[in-house]
C-alpha cells in the first residue's frame, strides 16, 4: 500500500513531471518549431501579412481597452452585489464565450446590411471585428476579475465597508483586482490575434485569417507554417514577459483557498442601475448580433435542412466537444496532482498555461497536418482521424482544465491527506473516494465549458477533421457563403440555443460562486 | 534504553529557514495525559507531527517501545502502525462522506473484515453519542457535532495514544467541557493516553495530570501540571499565572 501523503510533501518528480506535461502539451506544436530551427529554406512573408499584423494589433490593442473599461467594473459589481436578475444576465453575458466568434461576426454583417451601407461601411472597418471580439473579451475580463475579488474574505470586505461605505469597499476592491483585470484584458486582446473568423467575415484582413487563407485557399503550407510561426512570435513578445511579471499575483488571487467567502450585499437602490447597464452590455454584446443572424428567419424557418444538418454533424460534434474536454480535464487533474501544495510551481504552471492559452491554434494544428504528412499509413489512427481531432483540441484548452483543475485542488484541506494517511488509507483508495468526489464537480464543469469552446473553435477542425467528419459550426463557416441566409439562420439558432441550454445547466448545478 | 512507550531522542526539525525544534528530549507514555503547551509558533504541533509519523526529524531519533520508528530524514514506521490516532485542528472531516462513512474510511489501514469493521463504526458511533447523525455529512453537522464525529473516527482504530492538536479553539465552552469529559472517559474506558496540544491551560488543567512546556523549539519546562503552574520556570508560564492572578482580582485595569 502506498501512503498518500506523497500528494502533499514537495519532491523532485514534481517539476519532472510537469515539464513532461508540458511538453505533452506542447508536442503538436512541434514539428513547426523544428521547422524554424533547423529548416535552412525562409519563405518571403510578403507585406499583406505584416499590414494584416498590424491590423490584427491595432484590434488587439482596441478590444483589450474597452473590455478593461467593461470587464472590470462589470465583474467587481457583479461578485460584490446582488442585483435583479443578476444570475440571467451574467449567463447572457457568458454565452458569447462559448460561441465561435464568426457567428456574431455574421450577426453584425447582416445587421449592418439591414441598416444601411454607412453602418456596413462601419462595421467593415477595424470596429466592426472589435465589436464581435469584445463579446468574448468582456465576459472573459468579467469573470477573471469576479474570480480575484472572490479571492477576498467577506471579513476583508466588511472592513473596508466599515472604514468607509461602499464607495470605499469598491475602491478597496477595484485596487485590489486592479492588475489581475489589466492582465485578463491584455489576454483577451491577444487572444483576438489568433482568431481568423471576424477577419474573413468582416473583409478587414488579419494575421490569422491570413494564416487560414494560405493553408485552406491557396494551398501553400510552407507559407501557412511561416505566417503561424511569426504570428506565434508576435504573441509571445507580449504574453511571455506578462507571464512571468504577473502569475505570482494571478496565482494569490485566481487560485487561492477561500475559507471565509464574500457574502454579496444587497445593491439597494443603485441596483436598477446596475441591472440597466448589465442589459445595455447584453444587448450590445448578444443581442444585436443575435437579431441580426436571426433577422433572414424572417423569410421563413429552413428547420427541416437545418436539423438534417445537426443530425448529420452532431455526432461528431459531440464526439469532438466530449473528446476534447475529457482529454483536457484527464491532463488538468495530472497537471494538479504534480503541481501539489508549492507555491512557485502552482505560479510557473499559471503562467505556462496563460502563454499555452494565448498560441495560435493553427500552431498545434498545421504541427499534426505536417507531422500527417510525413508519418506511416498505420499511424493514421492517431494523425488523420476524428480521434486526432479530439486530442488536438484537448491539448489546445488544456490551460482552462489546468486553471479550473488548480483552483479545486486548492480547495482540498491538506490535512485531511494527513487523516487519510494516519488511518492507512491508501493513495487509490482516498483518490477514489475523497479527492475525485469532491474534485467531480468542477472538472464536469471544465468538461462542459471545453467541450463548448472547442466545439466554437473552428479553425483546428477545419485544418483536421477527416473528410466527412466535420462539425456543426464548420458546417455554418462552410456554407455561409453559399447557402439560403435562411439556412445559416436556423443553423446559427439551433446552436445558440444549445449553448445557451448547455450553460444555463452548469450554472444551475455549480452555482455562479463556483465559477 | 528507557521503559517510556513513546520517546524523543534529541529531536530536530527545520523547515526552509526557521528551526521548528531544537534538540527536544521528551518521553510519553507515563500514566497520565500529557499536554504539550506553549506559545503560537513555538513547535507543539511539529512535535505532534511528528509523533503522528506525518513529517520526518531533521535530526534525532523517536522511539516506540524500544523501536526506532523515525529517524533522520526517514519515517521507519508509516503513521497508521503507530498506534496513533489524531484529531486535527480544523478535524479534517472528509466532507463529502457521511459520519459513518468517514469512521469507515478510517479503518481502511486495518484490514478488518466487514462485520468487524461495522461493529468497530457502531461502537465509536455510540461512545461519541452520534448514533443518530450517522448519515449526515459534516456541513450538516454543529461544530460540536463534528468534533464527536472526529473523536470517533479517531477513536475506532483503537489507538493507544490519542493525539488533540489544538481541536477545541473553535468552540464555546460549554460544548469544549462535554467534549473533553467524553475524552477522559473515553480514555479510562478504552485505555489510551491522550497527548493534547493547546496553549489554553484551562484546558490542559481539564484533562492531563502531565505537562510539557515548549518555546522556541525548545522545552522550557516539564513534569506534572500542578508542578509547572505552581513553580514557572518560562516566559509562558509565568504570564498564564500572571493572567490567573489578575482574573481573581478582577481583571488588570483594577490592580
Amino acid at each position: 500500500m502506498i501512503s498518500c501523503l506523497w500528494l502533499e510533501r514537495p519532491a523532485a518528480w514534481r517539476p519532472a513531471a510537469l515539464m513532461l506535461l508540458l511538453g505533452l502539451v506542447t508536442l503538436p506544436a512541434w514539428p513547426l518549431a523544428w521547422q524554424a530551427v533547423a529548416g535552412s529554406d525562409t519563405i518571403e512573408l510578403g507585406s499583406a501579412f505584416w499590414s494584416a499584423m498590424r491590423n490584427s494589433l491595432e484590434i488587439a490593442l482596441s478590444v483589450a481597452a474597452i473590455a478593461l473599461a467593461i470587464g472590470l467594473p462589470a465583474g467587481l459589481v457583479a461578485a460584490l452585489y446582488e442585483f435583479p436578475g443578476r444570475r440571467l444576465l451574467l449567463t447572457a453575458v457568458t454565452i458569447p464565450l462559448l460561441a465561435p466568434s464568426f457567428l456574431w461576426a455574421i450577426g453584425w454583417s447582416a445587421l449592418a446590411g439591414q441598416l444601411g451601407p454607412l453602418a456596413t461601411a462601419w462595421t467593415n472597418g477595424p470596429w466592426g471585428c472589435c465589436l464581435v471580439f469584445l463579446a468574448s473579451a468582456v465576459p472573459l475580463v468579467l469573470w477573471i476579475t469576479f474570480a480575484a475579488t472572490t479571492s477576498l474574505t467577506g471579513t476583508q470586505v466588511e472592513a473596508a465597508r466599515m472604514a468607509g461605505g461602499e464607495r470605499n469597499v469598491v475602491r478597496y476592491t477595484g485596487r485590489y483586482v486592479a492588475v489581475t483585470a489589466i492582465l485578463a484584458s491584455v489576454l483577451a486582446g491577444i487572444l483576438t490575434v489568433s482568431d481568423p473568423g471576424p477577419g474573413q467575415i468582416l473583409g478587414r484582413r488579419t494575421a490569422a485569417a491570413e494564416v487560414l487563407t494560405s493553408f485552406s485557399s491557396l494551398h501553400d503550407y510552407g507559407l501557412a507554417a511561416w505566417q503561424c510561426l511569426a504570428l506565434t512570435l508576435a504573441v509571445l513578445v507580449v504574453v511571455a514577459p506578462l507571464a512571468i511579471l504577473a502569475t505570482g499575483r494571478l496565482s494569490s488571487q485566481i487560485l487561492a483557498r477561500q475559507v471565509s467567502p464574500l457574502r454579496r450585499h444587497s445593491a439597494g437602490r443603485r441596483a436598477p442601475t446596475i441591472s440597466a447597464a448589465f442589459i445595455a452590455i447584453v444587448f450590445l454584446l448578444s443581442v444585436a448580433p443575435l437579431a441580426g443572424l436571426l433577422l433572414p428567419l424572417r423569410d421563413g424557418v429552413d428547420l427541416s435542412r437545418a436539423w438534417r444538418e445537426v443530425v448529420r454533424t452532431g455526432p461528431n460534434t459531440l464526439m469532438y466537444a466530449v473528446g476534447a474536454g475529457v482529454i483536457a480535464a484527464g491532463l488538468g487533474f495530472l497537471a494538479a496532482l504534480g503541481v501539489g501544495r508549492g507555491p512557485r510551481l502552482r505560479a510557473v504552471v499559471l503562467g505556462a498555461c496563460l502563454v499555452l492559452f494565448a498560441l495560435p491554434p493553427s500552431l498545434g494544428a498545421l504541427g499534426v497536418v505536417q507531422t500527417a504528412t510525413s508519418a506511416p499509413a498505420w499511424l493514421d489512427w492517431l494523425t488523420r482521424s476524428r480521434l486526432t481531432v479530439c486530442v488536438e483540441l484537448g491539448l489546445r484548452f488544456f490551460s482552462i482544465a489546468a486553471i479550473i483543475a488548480l483552483r479545486s485542488w486548492g480547495s482540498l484541506s491538506a490535512t485531511w491527506t494527513q487523516a487519510a494517511a494516519l488511518h492507512g488509507v491508501s493513495t487509490t483508495k482516498y483518490l477514489a473516494r475523497v479527492v475525485v468526489p469532491h474534485m467531480f464537480p468542477a472538472l464536469a464543469a471544465a468538461i462542459l465549458l471545453i467541450g463548448l469552446l472547442a466545439t466554437a473553435d473552428v479553425g483546428s477542425v477545419l485544418l483536421l477533421h477527416p473528410p466527412g467528419q466535420g462539425s456543426l459550426p464548420l458546417a455554418i463557416f462552410t456554407v455561409m457563403a453559399n447557402a439560403p441566409e435562411s439556412l445559416v439562420a436556423s443553423l446559427c439558432l439551433v446552436y445558440v440555443v444549445l449553448a445557451f441550454a448547455i450553460v444555463s445547466v452548469v450554472w444551475w448545478k455549480t452555482g455562479s460562486d463556483q465559477l | 534504553m528507557s521503559d517510556h512507550a513513546l520517546e524523543f531522542i534529541d529531536v530536530s526539525k527545520s523547515y526552509a529557514k526557521s528551526l521548528a525544534l531544537d534538540r527536544v528530549s521528551v518521553q510519553f507514555g507515563t500514566g497520565a495525559h500529557t499536554a504539550i503547551l506553549g506559545p503560537s509558533g513555538s513547535g507543539k504541533s511539529t512535535l505532534l507531527r511528528l509523533l503522528a509519523g506525518l513529517d520526518t526529524p531533521t535530526a534525532g531519533s523517536i522511539l516506540l517501545d524500544c523501536q526506532t520508528i523515525s529517524t533522520a530524514g526517514r519515517i521507519l514506521r508509516p503513521p497508521h502502525q503507530r498506534g496513533v490516532a489524531m484529531v486535527f485542528q480544523d478535524l479534517a472531516l472528509w466532507p463529502n462522506l457521511t459520519a459513518r462513512e468517514n469512521i469507515r474510511l478510517g479503518l481502511a489501514g486495518l484490514r478488518l473484515s466487514r462485520d468487524e469493521s461495522f461493529g468497530r463504526i457502531q461502537d465509536a458511533l455510540n461512545l461519541c453519542g452520534i448514533t443518530d447523525l450517522a448519515d449526515r455529512r459534516p456541513s450538516q453537522l454543529s461544530g460540536g457535532q463534528q468534533q464527536r464525529t472526529a473523536l470517533a473516527r479517531a477513536v475506532a482504530v483503537r489507538p493507544r495514544f490519542l493525539l488533540l492538536d489544538e481541536p477545541f479553539s473553535g468552540i464555546d465552552v460549554v460544548t469544549k467541557s462535554r467534549i473533553l469529559y467524553a475524552i477522559a472517559r473515553l480514555a479510562q474506558e478504552r485505555q489510551f493516553q491522550v497527548i493534547l496540544v493547546s496553549h489554553d491551560p484551562w484546558e490542559a488543567a481539564q484533562l492531563c495530570g502531565y505537562a510539557v512546556v515548549l518555546e522556541q523549539g525548545r522545552i522550557q519546562q516539564s513534569g506534572s501540571l500542578k508542578t509547572v503552574f505552581d513553580e514557572p520556570a518560562c516566559e509562558f508560564v509565568r504570564a498564564i499565572r500572571d493572567l490567573s492572578a489578575a482574573n481573581s482580582l478582577g481583571g488588570w485595569t483594577s490592580k
